[in-house]
């Protein structure tokens, strides 16, 4: 509710964030959910992710196995809580590398024009037609297969999204009146890029990179379920969907609950991202 | 002297998530035929809403909460969406403010008044000899070439004579002009405004202009009615508008043109702002700016009053304006 | 006001700003000439000390291009800026940046012309750090002393800028610039923007704040009216020359440049009885690009005469402090 004191100035009543709006609210809440086996799988799980046990293969859900076992007699509930770390770990650290480095790049060039941004520009068309998986899929294979190499692939094409988008939204405001009036002012360019212009062209990257969690988690998944990112022993969500591929219709607990978890945090990044969207947008002129 | 238009207890909200934003609280005026009827206020006030009403152009949020708008004697708020079709464009037009987003700017000049005369059954040689005729009589002479044009080829007077003359080709009776000249440079404006005030007699229209500028008014409107806060505050013919204003509002506008010839005099601006329509007040909303101000007005929302014979005015105490001064001198 | 001394506090000779049309590969190769957006061209003209002056023209003549290029926001083409004596042209870097305080610019978008992302004590303070303008235990001393000077509640100053009227913003933006103690303010269409009401306010603001702090304002309009009311002189500017300068009501009263007095008589008369059908001008202002020879104005201009379509007029005194670029000026020489 807005009243108008008698200064005539807007008396918004702060509404604070969680009540503006359910998706974010609800992304946050699948997200924090999943948190928990990410950072205590040791208190969750109920036996060891790699005890084999011949006796107990391919086990449907029961009170002993809450999802199951597998092929190896492994217990899939305590294999999808030890992998919610390495997956929440991949989507966020894919991400951010390329968010922080493409969004400086596309600053610096929108800013600085002339040549500095068509050299960009040309390297940014390259990397625009290079399309993302196949890519990422060729230099592990040329690299080698497993996490490391998961990351340098991912952050080597990651970061042309976030330099598109900061370079617009900078091109967009950079002759805007405030910003003429802080060079009139006579800030320093550095200032004016960190302090002014910075700040204003962040906001579709952030929205963006919600949704390159989700991404960048599913890309670490694929690769996984194709053998080439994490290796066994460790467990991630990916490569124990892969294992099940082979038992679907006669154990389908395999696939399904690796698969749901990866729906959860999935959905919960991706609703975070809708609802920043839409706040980052109405919180206008 | 016939009525074409009368709008009475106009009321126009907007519902937000958590509020309803008043925008036109029951206003009423009549425009009589042959007259160009003015509008006049500052951003906030409702006048621009209460000309999109009247061609019923509120969409979703908003909404035509109240009142009629009888035209040539139907009430145009009863009819159905078709119906109402029918009156937009072809007896009923309306020019804005800004020609480059009133035009489409992907369509060719002659797409965009072709359009105008879709219902008209005429032959496309018809059609082309219309659009030539219409540029010419509001002054862009080579139409052929220009109606190829894009309206960014067009500069914004030109822009703004292309889109009346789209208006006009369809010879509505009645004008609604959304502050036509507000973005025009002066030269550009003065053209604009002798346009309009020549092809109203020559197409025998009436024209409601909605602007905030009292030198346009002056050039051009018969009588006037003053919005503020979504009602209207005064009603008068433009000499007694001019000459006596009765409302302290008025006068405040008047204090705030600084007109060629006053330079050493200090004009005292209106103070504050206008208010939140979300939560307008209960008495008179001019009451926290106003300087003749009573704790009666406060309370209670003053009535229309006419004073003199066709002068009407929203104040508990009119008299206090006995000795302001107008504009001009009677 | 009468100007005590009549000292040059900013003066501009030949200033030239044209903004080159891109080409493309296949004019280049071909060698066709650049074309230019002549948006200044040839500009000179004297600000002294402790005046209002207005610049006024209708959009396209260069006014605003002109305050950008005299503030450094543009580079000139060529010709030169002096403030107080000192070559303001060729600053760069550092030196620029401290002799920036000097001159600051009120902006005509009250609405982009703050930074959304800062509340307006950080847009002050930081104005006031940057340039070292008082000892940090006095910043917010400072700050509050700004925020009175332009009626704006210290109580707000945690708030950002989505949250004030139109109004409102322009004043903390006049409080922005006045934090780095500037002597030259150049106010670029400062109230165009705003509702008339609110007009007045600022406009009355501008006025107490220029006679208390001393300073001298370029005042860039197109409302003659507002310009008439608060300058002392007013520059009028077509096509990217000045072609009229002097006193403001002798000026707007007694035009000696016909485009000065199509001006003045296309502004609508605030009296219903004294309408006209007839139109003062037909036609455009020509594009920049296109500016036609000799007199710029001939082409639209009722008097024009041969000499005006071949010679560009030169800039002459006709009276005391009154400066006409025309042929055939409306007013007669004093010898």
């Amino acid at each position: 509710m807005t009243t108008v004191n008698k200064d005539g100035l807007n008396n918004k009543k702060k509404i604070p964030l969680f009540k503006r709006n359910m998706s974010i609210n609800i992304g946050l809440l699948l997200v924090l959910i999943m948190l928990i086996p990410a950072i205590f799988p040791q208190f969750i799980s109920t036996h060891s992710y790699t005890e084999c046990s011949f006796e107990n293969m391919l086990q449907p859900p029961s009170n002993k196995h809450l999802f199951g076992t597998d092929s190896y007699g492994r217990d899939i509930f305590s294999r999808v809580v030890w992998s919610t770390r390495i997956d929440l770990a991949i989507g966020v650290l894919a991400t951010i590398v390329p968010f922080i480095v493409g969004s400086l790049l596309g600053l610096v060039a929108g800013y600085y024009g002339k040549w500095v941004d068509d050299i960009l520009m040309r390297i940014l068309d390259i990397f625009m037609a290079l399309p993302f998986m196949v890519i990422v899929i060729a230099i592990v294979a040329i690299l080698g297969p497993g996490v490391r190499n998961l990351y340098i692939a991912i952050w080597v094409v990651g970061w042309k999204y976030y330099a598109r988008l900061v370079r617009s939204e900078v091109l967009l405001i950079k002759n805007s009146e405030f910003i003429q009036a802080a060079k009139v002012l006579g800030y320093s360019n550095s200032r004016i890029l960190l302090r002014h212009i910075l700040p204003n062209v962040l906001s579709s990257s952030i929205v963006f990179a919600a949704s390159d969690v989700v991404m960048c988690m599913l890309t670490g998944a694929s690769l996984s379920f194709l053998g080439l990112g994490v290796q066994p022993p460790i467990p991630e969500w990916g490569s124990i969907i892969s294992d099940g591929r082979a038992f679907i219709s006669s154990a389908w607990w395999i696939t399904f609950f690796p698969g749901i978890a990866l729906i959860i945090l999935g959905t919960g990044f991706s609703l975070i991202g809708d609802g920043l969207s839409d706040i980052l947008r109405t919180k206008g002129r | 002297m016939n009525k074409i238009l009368e709008v009475e207890n106009l009321e126009t909200n907007f519902f937000g998530k958590n509020e309803v934003v008043e925008a036109v609280r029951e206003v009423s005026f009549n425009i009589y035929e042959g007259e160009t009827f003015g509008l006049i206020g500052e951003s906030g006030c409702g006048k621009s809403v209460t000309c999109l009403s009247i061609l019923r152009l509120i969409r979703y949020p908003g909404k035509i909460s109240g009142g009629s708008i009888i035209y040539k004697g139907i009430n145009l708020l009863e009819l159905s969406g078709k119906e109402m079709i029918g009156y937009r464009g072809n007896e009923i037009g309306m020019i804005f403010q800004e020609p480059m987003t009133a035009l489409n700017p992907v369509l060719t000049i002659r797409e965009q008044i072709y359009e105008a005369l879709r219902d008209k059954k005429l032959t496309k040689s018809d059609k082309e000899e219309k659009a030539i005729e219409f540029l010419k009589i509001v002054g862009i002479p080579s139409g052929k070439e220009r109606l190829s044009e894009y309206p960014h080829q067009f500069s914004g007077g030109m822009r703004q004579r292309a889109m009346i003359a789209a208006v006009l080709v369809s010879k509505p009776k009645l004008l609604l002009a959304d502050e036509p000249t507000t973005a025009l440079d002066v030269t550009i404006q003065d053209q604009i405004i002798k346009l309009i005030n020549r092809l109203k007699k020559e197409f025998s229209m009436s024209v409601l202009l909605v602007t905030h500028d009292l030198g346009v008014v002056a050039e051009m409107c018969d009588r006037v009615a003053v919005m503020y806060a979504g009602k209207i505050m005064e009603t008068a013919g433009i000499l007694a508008l001019f000459g006596e204003p009765r409302h302290p509002y008025t006068v405040g506008l008047r204090n705030s043109i600084p007109y060629i010839g006053s330079q050493n005099e200090k004009l005292h601006p209106i103070e504050g702002s206008p208010p939140d329509l979300s939560n307008p007040p209960k008495g008179c909303p001019f009451e926290p700016r106003c300087i003749y101000k009573e704790k009666i007005c406060e309370k209670i929302l003053p009535e229309l009053k006419e004073i003199k014979p066709g002068h009407f005015s929203r104040c508990h105490f009119i008299e206090k304006l006995e000795n302001e001064k107008g504009i001009i001198k009677l | 006001m009468a100007i005590q001394n009549k000292e040059i506090i900013l003066k501009v000779e030949n200033l030239y700003k044209w903004f080159p049309l891109k080409r493309t590969i296949l004019d280049a190769i071909t060698k066709k000439p650049i074309r230019n957006v002549k948006a200044v061209d040839g500009v000179s003209m004297g600000i002294y000390t402790g005046e209002n002056i207005g610049l006024v023209g209708e959009s396209g003549c260069g006014k605003s291009t002109l305050a950008k290029t005299i503030i450094r926001l543009y580079e000139p083409t060529s010709g030169k800026i002096n403030f107080k004596g000192g070559d303001f042209t060729l600053l760069k870097g550092k030196n620029l940046r401290e002799k920036r305080t000097d001159i600051q610019m009120i902006f005509q978008d009250p609405y982009s012309s703050l930074n959304p992302k800062m509340s307006v004590k950080e847009t002050l303070v930081e104005a006031i750090k940057y340039h070292k303008i008082c000892e940090t235990s006095e910043i917010g001393l400072k700050m509050n002393e700004l925020l009175d000077m332009v009626n704006i509640p210290r109580y707000v100053a945690d708030r950002f800028p989505r949250e004030f009227s139109g109004g409102q913003r322009q004043r903390i933006s006049i409080a922005r610039a006045l934090a780095v103690n500037p002597e030259l303010i150049l106010a670029d269409e400062p109230v165009s923007s705003l509702d008339v009401s609110i007009q007045m306010q600022i406009i009355n603001l501008l006025s107490d704040l220029k006679n208390k702090l001393n300073l001298t304002v370029l005042f860039i309009s197109h409302n003659l009216r507002v310009v008439e009311y608060i300058t002392d002189r007013v520059a009028v500017m077509y096509l990217g020359k000045i072609v009229e300068i002097g006193n403001s009501k002798k000026i707007f009263d007694f035009p000696a440049h016909p485009y000065t007095n199509i001006l003045t008589k296309a502004t609508p008369v605030l009296d219903p009885r004294k309408r006209s059908n007839k139109v003062v001008i037909e036609g455009e202002v020509p594009s920049p690009l296109n500016v036609p020879t000799g007199c710029r104005f001939h082409p639209r201009c009722p008097f024009a005469d041969d000499i005006c379509k071949k010679v560009e007029p030169e800039m002459r005194l006709i009276s005391k402090d009154r400066y006409v670029s025309c042929h055939k000026p409306l007013l007669k020489e004093l010898s």
